[in-house]
This record gives C-alpha cells, sequence and structure tokens, in this order.
C-alpha cells in the first residue's frame, strides 16, 4: 500500500532522507524510530506531497503521489508533529471544513462529527474557537479530522505527543482496529513501549537512512540483546550501521 | 539585554551565513527594485519641491508647510503603527514563552522587545520619508552635515514616536487583559487613527495650492507660517530643519535638546510603567476568547451561496477568519478611511476651467486604481501568506492549489471590484463629468481592480510567508513591495494607454462639442481586455505554480 523507491530528499547540502526503500503493506503498522534530526518528519512530509522529493518516489495504493497528488490525497489522511489548527475556527467547524474538503456526504458528516467529537471527548468544546484548545485537545481534533473520511492510508508524525493517558490508551484501541479494517498506518514515535506493543513492523532511521528493519521481536535477536525495545533501540542506534541488514 | 542582544545578532547571522546563491540573488534583485523605486519618487518630489520653491515670495514657507505635513503623518503613522506592533511583539510574540520562563529580568525582556518594536515598526515609514527627505537636501544643496543633523534629529523623533505607541499598547492591555478585548481595543484604536486621518485631510491643505483664495496675501503668509500641531514632536523637527536651513545655531540645539530629553524622559516613563503592568498583561494575553453561539451541524457556511462543498467550505472559512480576527477590521477601518479620504479631496478640489475639471477627471482614474492596490496589498496580497501554520491542512487535502489560488482571487477580486465601482462613481458625480469620462472612469476602474486583485494573488502565491507573528510583516515583505511598484508600473502604463484616447477627445471636445461622439472606441477596449487578461493569466498561472512546487 506504501511503497518508496529511493526516495531522497536534500534541504541544501544536507540530505535528510537518503535513497529510502520501504514497503508496508494494507491492514500493517509500521513504526519509524529513529534519533532527533534522523529523516521520520521529512519521510512522512515526502509521503503525504507536503515536500517534493530530490529523487526516488513515493507511491501509495500503486500511485506516485507526484504524479497523481489528488488520487493519493483522498486516499490518505495525515497528523503532523505540530496540531496548527485555524485557530479562529472551532473544533466543529474545522472538522466540517476537513468533510468537505474530502468530498464527504452531508448526511456522513451529520452522523460521524458527533461520533468523533464524543469519542475524542471533544463535544462540550465543539463550539469554542481552537486557539482556546489545549495542545492534546488540538492534537485529538486532527485526529477525529483524519478518522472523519476514512482514509486508505494514515500517516501519523508523534501522534501521542501531548495526549493523556485516557487519550493515548484510546488511540491504541482505534488504531488497532483501524489496522483489523484493512487500513495502512505508517507513524514516527518516540515512544517505544507504544511501538512495541503496536506496531507489526518497525523501521530505524538514522541520518536519512533506514539502518533496521523488522518486527520487534526481530530486532531483539539483531541486537543480541535480552529487554525492553527501549535497550535494543539504545544499542542500534548507538550503533553505526549504514545499510539495512535482511531479518 | 545584553544576552538577548546578542542572540538577536546570532540569529540574523545564520541567516546570512545561510542564504542559497538563489536567495542571495533574490534579495539583490529586490533591492535594486526598491532602490529604483525610490529613486523615481525622489525624482518626482524633487520636480515638485522645485516647482513650488519657484513660488515668489512664499515658496519656501511653502515648502516649511510640507515638511511639516510629512513630519506630522510620520509621526502618526509611527504612533499607530508601533501601537499595533506592541500587541506582537510585547505580548504575543512566541518567542516571549521562552524569555518569560529563563532568568531574565522583565525590564530586560521589556526593553529588548521594545526596541524590536521601535525597529519593525519604523523601518517602512522612515524609507518611504526618504526620498522626500533627500529631495528637500538636494533643491536646498545642504551638505553631509545636513544628513548628519537630520539623523541625529530623527532618531530621537522616532522614539518618542513609538515610546507613545508601546505605551498606548501597554495600556491597552493593562485594562484590557483578554484577546477578545485586546481585538476590540485594536478596533477603536484604528477608529481614532482613522479620525485623525481625516481630521488632517478636513485641515484642508488644497488650501496650500490655492492662494487666490485668501483675500490678502497676508492671510495666506500667517497661515504658512503658523506652526502644524505646535506641541507634538513632528513640529520640534520641523524647527530643527528650517533652524539648519537658516543657520540659527541656538535654535537647532534647543530644538534638537528638546527631542532628546523628552526621548528620555518618555523612555524613563515606560520603565517605570513596564515594572507596574508588563507581566500582569502578558499573562492575560495569553487566555483565548471565548464564544458561546453554537452553530447547528451543517449550517457553517449557510451564508455562502449553493456552489460545490470543497469551494464553499474553503469560502465560508475564509469569511469566519476574517470576521473574527479583528485585526482585519483595523485594516479595514484603514481602507474606509482612504476611500473617505480620498472622495473628501475630490469634493474639494476646485475645477474652475475645463481644462482642469478634465484633466481631474482623467488622473481619477489613477487615483482610485493607487487606493484599490494600497487596499489590494492589506486584503488580498496577504491572503494566501495568511493560511498560516495551517496551510498543511489545504496542501494535504485534495484539492489542487489552482483552486486554492483561483478561490483567493475571487474573494479579493470582488470586493476590490465593489470598492473601486463605489469609488469611480462616486467621484465622477462629485466631479460631475461627462458621459464619456463616467464610461472610461468605470469601465476602467472595474477592469484594473480584477487585474490588481490577480496580480496580490499571483504575487501573495509567490512569496508566501506562512511563518509571520502579524500581517503586517506580510505586507512589508519584499513580495509585498514587489507587489507595490508592479501595481504602480501597471497604472503608469494604463494611463499612459488611455491618454491616447483621451487627448484627441479632449482636442475635439474643445474645437466642437457638438460632434464629440459619447462612447469609448471598440478597438480600444479591445486591446485593454486583451491586455489585461493576459496580466491576470500570467499571475496567477505563475502563482500557482510555485505554490504547487514549494515544499510546505
Amino acid at each position: 500500500m506504501i511503497e518508496t523507491v529511493s526516495l531522497t530528499k536534500r534541504f541544501q547540502s544536507v540530505t535528510a532522507v537518503d535513497g529510502l526503500n520501504l514497503t508496508v503493506t494494507p491492514g500493517e503498522i509500521f513504526g519509524l524510530l529513529g534519533p532527533n534530526g534522523s529523516g521520520k518528519t521529512t519521510t512522512l512530509k515526502l509521503l503525504t506531497g507536503l515536500l517534493r522529493p530530490s529523487s526516488g518516489c513515493a507511491l501509495i495504493g500503486g500511485i506516485d503521489i507526484q504524479k497523481d497528488p489528488l488520487n493519493v490525497k483522498r486516499m490518505i489522511g495525515y497528523v503532523p508533529d505540530q496540531p496548527y489548527v485555524y485557530p479562529l475556527l472551532t473544533g466543529q467547524e474545522y472538522l466540517r471544513l476537513i468533510g468537505d474538503l474530502y468530498h464527504s456526504p452531508i448526511e456522513t458528516q451529520r452522523r460521524r462529527i458527533p461520533e468523533l467529537l464524543s469519542l475524542f471527548d471533544l463535544q462540550d468544546r465543539a463550539h469554542e474557537l481552537v486557539e482556546t484548545y489545549s495542545h492534546g485537545m488540538r492534537q485529538k481534533l486532527v485526529l477525529a479530522g483524519v478518522l472523519l473520511h476514512e482514509p486508505k492510508v494514515i500517516l501519523m508524525d508523534e501522534p501521542m505527543v501531548g495526549l493523556d493517558p485516557k487519550s493515548i490508551r484510546l488511540l491504541k484501541s482505534v488504531l488497532g482496529r483501524l489496522a483489523q479494517d484493512g487500513v495502512t498506518l505508517l507513524l514516527s514515535t518516540h515512544i517505544l513501549e507504544f511501538a512495541e506493543k503496536l506496531c507489526h513492523r518497525i523501521g530505524i532511521l538514522q541520518n536519512g537512512r533506514l539502518t533496521y528493519i523488522g518486527t520487534p521481536d526481530d530486532l531483539q535477536k539483531k541486537a543480541c540483546l535480552q529487554g525492553s525495545l527501549e535497550d535494543v533501540f539504545l544499542k542500534l542506534t548507538a550503533e553505526s550501521g549504514d545499510v539495512a541488514p535482511s531479518l | 539585554m545584553a544576552l538577548l542582544l546578542r542572540t538577536q545578532f546570532w540569529i540574523i547571522r545564520n541567516w546570512l551565513a545561510r542564504m542559497s546563491y538563489s536567495s542571495v540573488f533574490k534579495s539583490l534583485g529586490f533591492g535594486l527594485i526598491t532602490a529604483l523605486f525610490l529613486l523615481l519618487l525622489n525624482g518626482g518630489f524633487v520636480r515638485l519641491l522645485a516647482e513650488v520653491r519657484q513660488v515668489q515670495l512664499i515658496g519656501d514657507l511653502l515648502i516649511m508647510k510640507l515638511v511639516s505635513l510629512a513630519f506630522l503623518s510620520t509621526f502618526l503613522m509611527l504612533v499607530f503603527s508601533a501601537t499595533l506592533t506592541t500587541l506582537t511583539t510585547l505580548f504575543l510574540s512566541k518567542d516571549l514563552s521562552i524569555f518569560m520562563h529563563a532568568p531574565l529580568s522583565f525590564r530586560s525582556v521589556f526593553m529588548f522587545k521594545s526596541l524590536q518594536t521601535v525597529v519593525f515598526s519604523s523601518w517602512m515609514v522612515i524609507l518611504t520619508l526618504s526620498p522626500f527627505l533627500a529631495a528637500y537636501r538636494q533643491i536646498y544643496r545642504l551638505g553631509a552635515s545636513f544628513v548628519l543633523f537630520l539623523t541625529l534629529t530623527m532618531v530621537p523623533f522616532v522614539l518618542i514616536a513609538c515610546g507613545i505607541g508601546i505605551a498606548l499598547g501597554l495600556l491597552l492591555m493593562r485594562w484590557m487583559p483578554t484577546r477578545r478585548a485586546r481585538d476590540i481595543l485594536i478596533f477603536l484604536a484604528t477608529l481614532i487613527g482613522c479620525g485623525l486621518y481625516v481630521l488632517i485631510r478636513l485641515m484642508e491643505p488644497e488650501k496650500l495650492i490655492k492662494a487666490d483664495n485668501f483675500e490678502i496675501l497676508m492671510q495666506y503668509i500667517n497661515l504658512l507660517e503658523a506652526p502644524t500641531a505646535p506641541y507634538l514632536p513632528s513640529w520640534w523637527l520641523t524647527s530643527a530643519v528650517t533652524a539648519f536651513l537658516s543657520g540659527r545655531t541656538a535654535e537647532m540645539i534647543s530644538t534638537g535638546a528638546l527631542l532628546a530629553v523628552v526621548a528620555i524622559a518618555l523612555g524613563a516613563l515606560l520603565l517605570w510603567a513596564a515594572e507596574r503592568f508588563y507581566y500582569a498583561g502578558w499573562t492575560a494575553s495569553q487566555e483565548g476568547q471565548r464564544r458561546d453561539k453554537k452553530t447547528p451541524l451543517g449550517n457553517e457556511w449557510a451564508f455562502i451561496p449553493p456552489l460545490p462543498p470543497p469551494i464553499k467550505a474553503l469560502l465560508g472559512k475564509d469569511s469566519l477568519l476574517f470576521f473574527r480576527d479583528t485585526n482585519q477590521w483595523a485594516q479595514l477601518m484603514i481602507v474606509l478611511a482612504l476611500m473617505a479620504f480620498y472622495l473628501i479631496s475630490v469634493s474639494k478640489i476646485p475645477m474652475d476651467t475645463p481644462y482642469l475639471k478634465n484633466l481631474i477627471s482623467f488622473l481619477n482614474i489613477g487615483m482610485i486604481s493607487f487606493v484599490l492596490s494600497a487596499i489590494g496589498l492589506r486584503f488580498v496580497f496577504p491572503a494566501i501568506s495568511l493560511e498560516g501554520r495551517s496551510w498543511w491542512v489545504l496542501r494535504s487535502a485534495p484539492i489542487e492549489t489552482g483552486r486554492i489560488v483561483l478561490i483567493k482571487f475571487l474573494t479579493g477580486a470582488v470586493p476590490l471590484a465593489l470598492c473601486g465601482l463605489l469609488m469611480a462613481g462616486a467621484s465622477s458625480f462629485l466631479l460631475r463629468v461627462d458621459r464619456f469620462f463616467l464610461l472610461l472612469n468605470v469601465s476602467t476602474v472595474a477592469v484594473m481592480s480584477l487585474t490588481l486583485a490577480a496580480l496580490g494573488t499571483g504575487l501573495g502565491a509567490l512569496f508566501p510567508r506562512f511563518h509571520v507573528e502579524n500581517i503586517n510583516q506580510i505586507e512589508t515583505s519584499p513580495g509585498g513591495m514587489l507587489y507595490m511598484v508592479f501595481s504602480l508600473f501597471y497604472i503608469g502604463l494604463t494611463l499612459s494607454l488611455e491618454a491616447l484616447i483621451v487627448r484627441p477627445y479632449y482636442f475635439r471636445l474643445i474645437q466642437s462639442p457638438q460632434s464629440v461622439p459619447l462612447t469609448l472606441p471598440g478597438s480600444f477596449w479591445g486591446l485593454f481586455l486583451v491586455f489585461n487578461g493576459i496580466l491576470v493569466a500570467i499571475s496567477l498561472f505563475f502563482g500557482q505554480r510555485h505554490l504547487g512546487r514549494m515544499d510546505a
């Protein structure tokens, strides 16, 4: 469902993503890990079309995002690292905007918007301006917006940041359910416990290159280490592997 | 304070060091265009002042009056600009959350932010005034000592004006701390600013060009010699400049010292006020505004005519954001004052001769389009940049950038055309123009408003600034300056083209008034429409292309 072929992005002299080859299958939850500045956000932005690749390509559902961006964008939902939402719209208005932009029928919106607001515990604040929302509430609003148009692929950049424990648990269960329904999920996270429990496969990015890829169990074996994913992650990122070994 | 200044220096140094060759090239291009524009303005002022100076007996007095009016308007603009800038730099700026939590004294933060306010609110105003002051220096053949003296006296002048602006901002946030109240007060402050503007206009400076309106010349000379707002620093600066010209050293020193002492005293007063009000005002400004109204689900864009849902949603979103952002109201008030100012001026123009009447009727097109370009700079040009950090919402949605640009163009073009038609109709009525000029005015302005809107949208898309803290930073960006320069060239070109049909009409009117056709030649209109159509298409095409290719 998601495929990148030698995907590369350079910002002047800095190569943020370097020849990335990655495939994520339908219904899979793929976690992208890596230290700060390793290229996770850039990768997600390349997949959404927010950035243009310097070389290589990104395919969603077999369609190149650069060649047919509209059809790809109809399929995807994106949660950015910072939930910047029009501060002078209300929560409900934001969801209506998203619904209309993604051609969601008004009847569907009338049914889904109250459901989603209620799911994320925002129903009492739906008529207040977003500028009065906390970071976590904005994050939940963006998540509700993504779920509103029922995308086939969801790309999430640090979706847990700012969420309270109850909301994180809710998000886990929602994402698990979506994967069961065949939705493909690619998310970047620093919360390793979250990745360990939720992701089917994990990839580690270092300096824009995918250095390790596999299931959490495979990674542990590769690192020859018993313990949590955090121990494995710290060991692997301490080593300077250049090429992703096949696991 | 030293640490904050050093940080600012590092930011600028890093920004300069990281500039790519294309950015350097682009900046040089902007610099060159701006310099050319300022030189053109300077040339115009030199001609104007040289001609005014030739007026016997009163030439120098007239120039002094013009200088005092220029300083007065600069002073008011600085106060107003600093008041609005203060609300952003001192209260809503993002870096404040870092500074306020750091072990820095509030006094240091206040001083640093005040300095930023002075720079942000004054550079553009000073740059605009400089061609006029340079022309003044040229016609009186003043040397480098004048430049030095003017610089020394301008510094306290700018500090006083900005100090008053900062004090007003501080008081507004102290008394009405929530953002809603802040917005309402921006609105009121604008209203007062606009009122002042119109008041100055009602002082009837046009009397300066009509000395024969006075029964005796002495009355006129008295009017010229009378100080313009003698209690304001703008008059002190005028006195200092004229004292320099006449070589009255004692007066030069005393007025210069007066400006410096007042600036220092105001600074001390501000520090005292900041100790008491600043922190409380800043914490209160962090609150958001509350809404009580509950819109039924599905009726959010009910006020927009039936259109495809994505377009309707975008139009609805833009309208809601516009009317909820009272900074935009402030801008709207300025526009209304600008229009009122123009119409009042038109109604007061003396029309003694048919020549003058026809000339004014023709120049009316240029003046209206100039006002429209100023409106375009405030509303149309920033439209794309105002998407701000929420730009990712549209960029990741399944909607073409071309369509977004087109919607921004239409939302700008329709109000701009309405403003233009209103001004063209009202001014034609006030000028009592004939049918030929009525048709020419109304039709030209209608077409020009569309082109100006396209130019604003296109350049706004070519030079978007999504990460600014207030709308003034968008307007005063290089792209904004380029928009104004292009608009002025376009207006000049249009007037030159129209002169080709106005001149024969005018001569035929003088020779045989009965035989003159009162319609406009179709061939001219064909060419005019094609020319404007091409401009609209080019502006929108390049704008949307750049926006579509840009990294978000």
